[in-house]
């Protein structure tokens, strides 16, 4: 999107036009929904839906381009993930492995569909193969598509300790993923 | 091994090299040594991230979110709310300040002007205070230096006492509750600035002052104060 249509773009849904809350939503529910899946399964669609209704309500206050409006969404997200984990630890649930999460039809199976199994898949991989730190850098710079400055500054690092690990998770990667080439 | 250590690496790649990982466009054949796996799980991490296609009932909902939006009415309120306080602070200032000159020129009614000097005596500042003021300095009791000599010389005159009494009369009024000429001495020397306020106060200064604050200067016509001048 060109930056003077994001520009009206997102006029028109801070005035609660729904075709444009519509582009808004299209163009970020994919990334949101795999940044959320790769982290809490089947409960993304929920977290996902809270994170939308909670930019919706603070859209008016939002300024800035179509990156930082990305990067507003998945700070909230951050947030009522962060909600969500304190629920669970709070009313225990008996866990469940990827292979039973994979076979659990999900409401959301048609969009699960065209968002990506595969990728779906590489994002969970990846959080389970990395230390939670360095997992969700990962997922913030990848499927969030977010630069090192906004990774910090969601997640309260400074740039170069995102740079240090990312270092170290790639590092990490390469090792447990030598054998598979 | 540290970050410093990776970039020395000849077999790490670069911070370039790594931001083009993990955006997922590093093919994994075109990979650095090593990296051919993360780049091959980065891409389908990146991938099918296009546009996708909306639920009409939860955009409406969100739309209702948006046109409910609580934080308009909120901001504004808070706003208004830092305006008052802003535009009370201005006028408690002023009202502040303009009590504050008025009791120092000693222009407030004599009841707020003595509220006002006792207060500000509490913290070491003195303001004149009418209840502190010399009772023969009011219009009703005009006892300058030479209307105390007419009023004794009136005394004299118009008594119609004789002999002893007529004499102890004269005398009262002569040494009399009007005229105090130490006061006046005293009032001169004193640094007390509700005394020397007086003589700032148009007010007051047309009010005919009772000896205890004529000063020598004025008793004599401006004289003592040519000598003064002119003193060696």
């Amino acid at each position: 999107m060109r930056a003077e249509e994001f520009a009206s773009t997102l006029a028109a849904a801070q005035a609660g036009a729904e075709w444009a809350i519509a582009l808004l939503y299209e163009a970020n529910q994919p990334r949101l929904l795999r940044y959320l899946r790769a982290q809490v399964g089947q409960d993304a669609d929920d977290v996902a839906a809270d994170t939308w209704l909670d930019a919706a309500r603070n859209l008016s206050t939002f300024t800035g381009d179509e990156d930082a409006l990305r990067g507003w969404l998945f700070t909230i997200a951050r947030r009522r993930l962060s909600d969500h984990r304190r629920r669970q630890r709070r009313r225990p649930v008996v866990p469940t492995s990827d292979a039973q999460v994979d076979e659990v039809p999900s409401a959301s199976a048609e969009s699960e569909a065209l968002a990506g199994a595969l990728g779906d898949a590489a994002a969970r991989r990846l959080v389970a193969s990395l230390p939670d730190a360095q997992a969700e850098i990962v997922l913030l710079r990848v499927v969030a598509g977010l630069s090192v400055d906004q990774v910090a500054e969601i997640t309260g690092r400074r740039p170069g300790t995102v740079r240090v690990l990312q270092h170290r998770a790639l590092r990490r990667l390469a090792h447990e993923l030598q054998d598979e080439v | 091994m540290n970050p410093l250590e990776m970039r020395s690496n000849p077999r790490y790649p670069d911070d370039r090299t790594i931001d083009r990982l993990l955006a997922g466009t590093v093919d994994p054949a075109d990979a650095p040594p090593g990296f051919a796996g993360p780049a091959r799980l980065l891409g389908q991490a990146a991938d099918h991230l296009g546009p996708l296609d909306s639920d009409a009932a939860f955009v409406a909902a969100l739309a209702a979110a948006v046109a409910t939006n609580p934080l308009t009415p909120r901001r504004t309120s808070v706003l208004t709310k830092l305006v008052t306080a802003k535009v009370a602070a201005a006028a408690a200032l002023v009202v502040l300040s303009a009590t504050t000159a008025a009791a120092a020129t000693g222009s407030l009614p004599d009841a707020a002007q003595s509220a006002a000097a006792n207060a500000a005596s509490h913290v070491g500042v003195n303001l004149p205070n009418p209840s502190e003021d010399h009772p023969t300095g009011t219009a009703d009791n005009p006892t300058t230096a030479d209307d105390h000599g007419d009023t004794v010389s009136g005394t004299a005159h118009d008594t119609d006492a004789t002999g002893a009494d007529k004499g102890a009369e004269i005398s009262t009024v002569a040494r009399g509750d009007h005229g105090q000429a130490p006061d006046a001495g005293d009032t001169e020397d004193s640094p007390d600035p509700a005394a020397t306020g007086v003589e700032d106060n148009p007010a007051k200064v047309e009010t005919p002052n009772p000896g205890g604050t004529a000063t020598a200067d004025a008793a004599s016509g401006g004289a003592s104060e040519a000598g003064t001048t002119h003193a060696p």
